[in-house]
């Protein structure tokens, strides 16, 4: 009798753990897609590893399917998620330029103290970088151009890499980017 | 062309060795033992360079009652790659990784 309620107890309490690991696995994919910094890529990440994780029966195999996620958020955040600061930044300066070629470049500064690993980068180029408003801080043109010359390359990189995430106005703006850059060229 | 880890290389054989089917993320991990966090840069990575295409699963939602998988397959420039660089490991003694002699 007590061998019967003992196994029943047992059998609630298996079923019970199994549901909350097979929860904790859905919170776990969930919360990952949200660390994404891009939310775009983050929502398309989102549906598609709730389908895969739909995919594992068991619930220790779907947290062992959601643990190791957290090393997608990084790689994805470091290589793919920066391209799209890169592009944004890169339309600035284009704006920028147009409007005048001695303007501030609030953008630039704004950009590189959110990456200040790509200053050693520019400046190796033998550009130099100011990023505060102090005296003397306006970037001249050559240094603007440099700076935009860099970014330009690595925006091309990174682009492709996101490439299949852009919606149409995204395109459409880069194309735009792309036609006055054949424009300059040709001048 | 980028360096090819084996991981990398675990994943593109996958889709080599049955190239006209389509794999998500969940297959390519059962198929390879990999783990999620290793799989899905790299189908990310072979994406963004022409390796594989990707596609929503193409179902209705409400039939389904889980969200639609993304599925991958291999492009034909992804097939040239991966069959060279199998190809090249075969001939440098590493027949985990490369292929039986169907290629």
């Amino acid at each position: 009798m007590w061998s019967l309620i003992a196994a029943l107890l047992v059998g609630l309490l298996v079923t019970e753990i199994n549901a909350w690991l097979s929860r904790l696995a859905r919170w776990l994919v969930r919360r990952h897609a949200t660390r994404i910094k891009d939310p775009k890529l983050g929502e398309v990440l989102r549906e598609q590893w709730e389908a895969d994780l739909s995919d594992f029966s068991g619930a220790i195999s779907k947290l062992i399917f959601a643990l190791p996620l957290f090393i997608v958020v990084r790689r994805v955040d470091r290589e793919f998620v920066h391209a799209l600061d890169v592009d944004d930044l890169l339309a600035q300066l284009r704006a920028d330029r147009e409007h005048s070629l001695r303007s501030p470049a609030v953008a630039v500064r704004a950009m590189l103290q959110r990456h200040p690993s790509w200053i050693a980068e520019i400046t190796a180029t033998g550009a130099r970088v100011q990023t505060d408003d102090g005296n003397g801080s306006e970037m001249t043109a050559l240094e603007l151009r440099a700076i935009e010359d860099w970014i330009a390359v690595h925006s091309h990189k990174c682009l492709s890499r996101v490439s299949f995430l852009r919606d149409e106005s995204h395109r459409d703006r880069r194309r735009n980017n792309e036609v006055g850059q054949r424009a300059d060229a040709s001048i | 062309m980028h360096r090819l880890t084996q991981q990398s290389l675990r994943i593109l054989k996958v889709f080599v060795e049955d190239a006209v089917r389509e794999f998500a993320g969940a297959d390519i991990i059962k198929t390879t033992g990999l783990l999620s966090g290793t799989v899905y840069p790299i189908l990310l990575r072979f994406e963004q360079l022409g390796l594989l295409e990707a596609r929503w699963e193409d179902v209705k939602m409400s039939s389904l009652r889980r969200p639609r998988r993304r599925i991958y397959r291999l492009t034909a420039q992804g097939a040239s790659v991966a069959r060279s660089a199998l190809r090249e490991l075969s001939l440098n003694g590493h027949p985990d990784l490369a292929f039986g002699g169907a290629l």
